[in-house]
């Protein structure tokens, strides 16, 4: 049996965060993906993050320029930014998680930030 | 409007940091910052490095607007007084480094200080109270929410330190006294954008508009006044010199 949406009043608000690691090394996404979760369940517990709504999509992270999208819901956008600011480093490697933009929609995430011009 | 961001709490190696201005820039510039404050650290007595770190900002151009500042930090409010005293003239902000209740206190009750850093560091409580909050608007005095020891601590430490610093804040809206949030980074590894130093505010219950005047309104507000009373026409508040040849 297909499970049905929800109705649109019901559907979580959503906001993709592009974010781009500044440093000199090269980060896999399994590495980053780990980072990046356990910094938002220190942060704010596993109550408080699953509020947030968090998804990583794997498809859009490219390791050759360590830029990636995280999508959360539209109300939490700031404390998922507070955990990417707090994160210091990914295997000992010092780093900083800059954010690029915020936006509704995958499709505009791609076309602003990730495509080449 | 676009908004700039200002981070004024910056250590080169010229002081306790440790990288070089060159690359302080260099990461300024990469994380879109458009004015940022160089501290040289005083301890004590010591005396000041500011001429070195001067020359060594004029060697470098960029758009960045780069500011000189001096940290003050001692034990002893008689030599807080006299080195801020000293140092005013010479540079663009003062900041106090607090932490202890005698220094936090005569710092909020001195108008030539800029900002008091850290109140809350290495104390049990939060190192405000109300009688303080409000010495601190009379006073112009900003008080400091510094981003690198949220950074490096973890589990307790940080807890206690967000919810002193959460104290903080509540004092300092009921008082409307100015709050800055600065990065106050060691390496440059430590400096954050504009909008991530911002998003700490979402932590210690201030809004989103809040937390970005923190770091771009107020300090702005700040530099201005420190180069308005460095003015030669500048009296006192209030009056100043505004044609010379009438007089």
């Amino acid at each position: 049996m297909k499970i049905n949406r929800l109705p649109p009043t019901m559907e979580i608000r959503e906001r993709y965060i592009i974010f781009s690691i500044v440093s000199e090394n090269k980060y896999s996404l399994e590495n980053t993906v780990k980072t990046i979760w356990s910094s938002i369940l220190q942060l704010f517990g596993e109550v408080g993050s699953s509020e947030f709504n968090v998804w990583i999509p794997s498809n859009l992270y490219n390791e050759n320029t360590n830029t990636g999208i995280i999508r959360c819901s539209h109300n939490h956008v700031q404390q998922v930014r507070a955990s990417l600011a707090l994160i210091k480093s990914i295997d000992n490697k010092p780093l900083i998680f800059k954010t690029l933009g915020v936006t509704g929609t995958i499709r505009s995430a791609k076309d602003k930030f990730l495509t080449v011009k | 409007m676009e908004r700039k961001f200002t981070d004024l709490h910056i250590y080169s190696n010229l002081s306790i940091g440790q990288n070089s201005i060159a690359d302080i820039i260099k990461m300024a510039e990469s994380l879109g910052l458009s004015s940022i404050c160089i501290i040289d650290y005083v301890k004590d007595k010591n005396k000041d490095n500011l001429n070195a770190l001067r020359d060594e900002i004029i060697k470098h151009k960029t758009d960045i607007k780069i500011y000189t500042g001096i940290e003050v930090s001692t034990d002893d409010p008689e030599i807080m007084r006299l080195q801020v005293k000293k140092l005013r003239d010479t540079a663009d902000i003062i900041i106090v480094s607090g932490g202890n209740p005698k220094i936090n206190r005569v710092a909020v009750e001195n108008p030539r200080v800029d900002i008091l850093a850290h109140p809350e560091l290495g104390r049990k409580d939060s190192g405000l109270d109300n009688v303080m909050a409000k010495l601190a608007t009379e006073n112009g005095v900003a008080i400091e929410l510094n981003f690198k020891y949220v950074l490096n601590s973890y589990r307790k430490v940080r807890s206690h330190l967000l919810s002193h610093m959460r104290t903080n804040v509540v004092l300092a809206k009921k008082y409307k006294t100015p709050l800055v949030i600065t990065s106050g980074a060691e390496s440059i590894f430590d400096m954050r954008a504009g909008r991530e130093l911002a998003s700490i505010g979402s932590l210690i219950d201030l809004e989103l508009a809040q937390s970005l005047d923190c770091i771009s309104q107020i300090p702005e507000n700040i530099i201005n006044h420190a180069k308005k009373v460095k003015d030669t026409n500048y009296i006192m508040p209030g009056v100043e010199v505004i044609n010379n040849k009438d007089i």
